[in-house]
């Protein structure tokens, strides 16, 4: 009589046993999205043994396969050089990337960085030794086995190795607990984007607002449900091989109430957005000049997961810091996006925070660009004010996009040694990781990381021990830009 | 006088032109992102970074009457 397992009141019993190892490494990058695109191939290139863990099946996360393909935030570094290989091979225009030339681009990049890479494999688990992790554990269908690694930099956007290691972590919004919604963006073909531009539409509509409120009466009621905000679109531009036609990419569906660490709730999203997408794409061919022709192309294999965990680390990055414009000695990259915090369990985007400034709770935002929000709080746009919570015409906003650090400190996880964090899983508040989270952000702080890693490694040290001017110098050689052209960072630039 | 830009439909408030415009020609209003005409030099970096092709290109009047004469 065979028995795997024992079936007991409380569960199912595993056997014990020993699982291979499948490689020694001294970088093990966990997940192959942006933030582990900057932290492979850094380390790899500072001369670490070094691998890449994907459970997808290419790399790009979010911005190939989830078809965000928009990336926005600081360009230097490797992120300049992936700009510039990307031109090259017509994969970029405006600030709109091809998924699918991306996707090539990302696969040649990591192997020319001399980085190894492992496709469908999942981190299901870390091994800690002595408060410092030393491996992951790894399924994929040659069956469960570990890694070891003297590093491990967590880019998996959920920060599983950091949670599976025993780090604390922080989800959702303070309030509640809940999370920002998810969205399955969509690909539409054959659209005739001049059309689209030169249309009366885009010009006294462009966000389809009037649009969507106008038919909802008529049919497409579940349209104005649905509806967020100013709906992303993302142009990719007809070429030859195309029959010169466009291709557009939509972030319009939208999941709330949402656990993305909740396979049941991944299903339902993934559900939900495929139905959706649906319904949206036909209401865009039937409603949208230009798109008369389309047809939907694909919808994203991987689900927009704005936030999920965030790493506690040796500094919490504040959405009041965002606001103030936060200036870090230890400062690895820069943000300009501000807040952007898609609500968790309603319709609207929002672009200010609430605080309170000399006791009373006021609504400040980062500069002009919190007046691109959809939803205000009570007292609507008249509210939202600066950071010594004054309104209206007394408000000193910054005119421009004011830029504000990301510091080395978010990105070390308290507790467990030999490991970073980078990406959307960095330690900062709900509103805070909200202005950290666009895919050159992550690509920038992947970068930082992996060179830390490389430095710690270098000098036999812990990486919360690197000593941030020997990494801000090396970034700066490297082509970075944490802002070193504009102020002083103290032992590293004179301003 | 060169070819300058303006910001004519739908910006979404991102704040990457104000970012990539070498001379500060351009900040953020209530209704968008306006570049300052007096600034503008041209140089087309807001255009190639606007990823909602907000940007267009406008013809200086040197140019337009260059056009016209051309075509008279």
């Amino acid at each position: 009589m065979k028995n795997t397992h024992e079936i007991v009141n409380d569960g199912v019993v595993e056997p014990k046993r020993t699982l291979p190892v499948d490689g020694s490494y001294d970088v093990i990058v966990v997940g192959g999205g942006m933030a582990g695109i900057g932290a492979g191939i850094a380390a790899a290139r500072s001369g670490c043994k070094t691998i890449i863990l994907e459970r997808e099946s290419a790399l790009g996360g979010l911005a190939t396969l989830g078809l965000v393909n928009i990336p926005l935030d600081f360009v230097c570094g490797i992120g300049q050089e992936m700009f510039d290989k990307l031109e090259a091979i017509n994969g970029l225009w405006h600030r709109n990337s091809d998924p699918e030339k991306h996707k090539l681009l990302l696969d040649r990049m990591v192997k020319q960085a001399g980085c190894d890479l492992l496709l469908v494999t999942h981190v299901v688990d870390s091994i800690v030794r002595n408060n410092a992790i030393c491996g992951v554990v790894v399924e994929s269908k040659g069956g469960r086995k570990a890694l070891l690694g003297k590093r491990v930099i967590d880019c998996s956007g959920d920060a599983d190795a950091a949670f599976f290691a025993g780090c604390e972590c922080m989800q959702g919004r303070l309030s509640d607990g809940k999370n920002q919604a998810c969205s399955l963006e969509f690909r539409l073909g054959g659209v005739d984007w001049d059309a689209y531009m030169n249309s009366s539409l885009k010009a006294t509509d462009f966000a389809w607002i009037r649009l969507i409120e106008e038919k909802a009466s008529q049919d497409w009621k579940q349209v104005a449900e649905i509806e967020n905000h100013k709906n992303w679109i993302t142009h990719v531009p007809g070429r030859p091989e195309h029959s010169r036609m466009d291709e557009i990419s939509i972030c319009f569906a939208h999941s709330r109430n949402c656990k993305p660490l909740d396979n049941k709730d991944l299903t339902r999203m993934y559900l939900e957005g495929r139905e959706q997408a649906n319904l949206l794409w036909q209401f865009i061919k039937s409603n949208v000049p230009g798109f008369e022709q389309c047809w939907m192309i694909d919808t994203a294999p991987l689900l927009g997961v704005r936030e999920s965990r965030r790493v506690t680390g040796e500094y919490v990055v504040k959405g009041w810091d965002i606001v103030t414009h936060a200036r870090f000695d230890d400062v690895i990259t820069m943000s300009t996006h501000g807040i952007d915090v898609h609500n968790p369990d309603g319709q609207g985007n929002q672009k200010w925070i609430k605080a309170e400034i000399n006791g009373k709770t006021c609504y400040p935002v980062v500069s002009m660009t919190g007046f691109g929000s959809s939803t205000f709080p009570p007292g609507g746009r008249d509210a939202l004010c600066d950071a010594q919570g004054r309104t209206g015409k007394e408000a000193v906003l910054d005119p421009g996009a004011p830029s504000y650090d990301i510091p080395y400190r978010s990105l070390v996880p308290l507790k467990v040694d030999n490991l970073l964090v980078a990406g959307r899983c960095l330690s900062a508040e709900f509103e805070a990781q909200a202005g950290c989270r666009l895919v050159m952000c992550c690509l920038n702080m992947g970068e930082a990381a992996g060179t830390a890693a490389g430095l710690s490694l270098k000098h036999n040290i812990s990486p919360r021990q690197v000593d941030r001017i020997e990494l801000q110098k090396t970034l700066i050689a490297h082509g970075c830009n944490i802002g070193q052209n504009g102020r002083t960072i103290p032992g590293v630039t004179g301003k | 006088m060169k070819a300058k830009y303006s910001i004519t439909r739908g910006c979404t408030f991102c704040g990457t032109c104000i970012y990539e415009c070498p001379v500060k020609a351009i900040s953020m209003t209530v209704n968008g992102a306006v570049i300052d005409q007096k600034k503008c030099t041209g140089c087309g970096r807001c255009y190639k970074n606007c990823a909602s092709e907000a940007i267009e290109q406008i013809i200086s009047p040197e140019e337009d009457a260059g056009k016209k004469i051309a075509s008279e």
